[in-house]
């Protein structure tokens, strides 16, 4: 629980309204909200995995355990990624089942959608006394989030083949990173500057614009996220399982030495690779 | 259908997760001014069918001029404007883009 106490947010002062405000500003819900459906035939696929499965494997299962954040927050249950390393070398065939089991009926336990979310002022602002001053963050349940990692590696497998990654995407790649963003944009840029001014040429004139998707993380509607992965022909078993992961999230706010019950709220959670694969090949927007 | 769009060779579109990065190159900066609108109005229709839009608060423009350019004593007011979703976006001296 934030041990700082949180000035009056967007006019109210208890402790209720204050996690209703930040409840709308920061995980909007945009899950009952009318949305238009995708044309049919509105995204194409290079390959069709549609039918495609593989098993969890102990040696999968080991892979992601090892390339876990250590030393995060443990969520709801107290259970360490630690304990989990523990568990997977003592009895390795324990994760396997329970996470190949999730993934056949496609299930996400309801609590693993559980989060305590604490937020953080963010720094240089004004004014706190709005609920977008502040950061969530959401500590979950680690076999959660060990479960996410392992789906987040197959659909970042999964999506470039599927053509539902754009080769300008460089977030969550595995081969990509910040500096071949900045490359990739900037050394045609450098080349066209440095040539030399001609008659028939003038000097360039490169310009470079950006620009932000507005609240990308709370704007995906999970239907529309399910139709894009359909007609991206991603594995089913992966389309249905985002499903049930994106439905029924539960959150409880904590500060002010106060903590509320779970209340449903919007998949704003979402780890960022599974997320971004799902979405960004949507994405249309982004390529 | 969507994948069959192809920019020019004198373009970039770089991506990192939520942000959107444009590079144009040409002979003005008016005519940049114009195709980064076009471009950007051609993602925000695309943008249209999944709920998705830009947030023209936190766009930048930046005019990468050479060194010795007569341009770069100009006031950045003075060059053309450009709107994205009927907002001017003000060019800068420098922008940060992811994080840099």
């Amino acid at each position: 629980m934030h041990h700082c106490l949180i000035p009056p947010l967007e006019g109210q002062t208890n402790f209720k309204a204050k996690c209703a405000s930040l409840r709308n500003a920061l995980f909007p819900t945009v899950n009952n909200l009318p949305r238009q459906l995708l044309p049919p035939n509105f995204l194409t696929s290079k390959l069709d995995m549609y039918q495609q499965t593989y098993p969890v494997t102990t040696g999968k299962v080991f892979l992601a355990i090892t390339h876990l954040k250590y030393g995060t927050s443990v969520g709801p249950y107290g259970i360490s990624y630690t304990t989990l390393h523990h568990l997977h070398e003592s009895a390795p065939e324990i994760l396997p089942l329970l996470f190949e089991a999730c993934l056949v009926h496609t299930a996400h336990p309801p609590e693993w959608k559980v989060a305590n979310c604490v937020i953080i002022p963010k720094p240089g602002k004004l004014s706190y006394a709005h609920a977008k001053s502040y950061r969530p963050i959401s500590p979950q349940s680690c076999f959660g989030k060990l479960r996410e990692s392992i789906v987040a590696r197959r659909l970042t497998s999964a999506a470039p083949r599927c053509c539902a990654t754009h080769p300008s995407q460089m977030g969550a790649q595995p081969e990509n990173s910040v500096v071949d963003a900045l490359l990739r944009t900037f050394t045609p840029i450098a080349t066209a500057i440095s040539k030399k001014k001609t008659a028939k040429n003038g000097a360039p004139r490169p310009a470079v614009l950006t620009h932000d998707i507005e609240g990308v993380f709370n704007q995906v509607h999970p239907s529309t996220l399910q139709e894009v992965m359909q007609q991206r022909c991603l594995p089913m078993y992966l389309t249905k399982w985002i499903s049930a992961f994106n439905t029924d999230r539960k959150i409880a706010f904590g500060f002010d030495q106060q903590s509320e019950d779970c209340s449903p709220t919007s998949a704003a959670s979402l780890k960022v690779p599974l997320f971004h694969l799902s979405f960004s090949s949507s994405s249309v927007i982004l390529c | 259908m969507l994948e069959k769009h192809h920019y020019p060779t004198d373009t970039t579109n770089t991506s990192y997760v939520d942000v959107v990065c444009m590079a144009q190159m040409s002979h003005s900066i008016a005519e940049a001014n114009t195709l980064l609108e076009d471009r950007t109005n051609q993602h925000l229709h695309r943008g249209l069918h999944l709920g998705l839009t830009f947030a023209p608060s936190k766009s930048e423009l930046l005019y990468c001029l050479r060194v010795n350019s007569k341009h770069k004593n100009i006031s950045l007011s003075s060059h053309p404007t450009l709107r994205v979703m009927n907002t001017t976006i003000i060019p800068k001296h420098q922008i940060k883009y992811l994080g840099v």
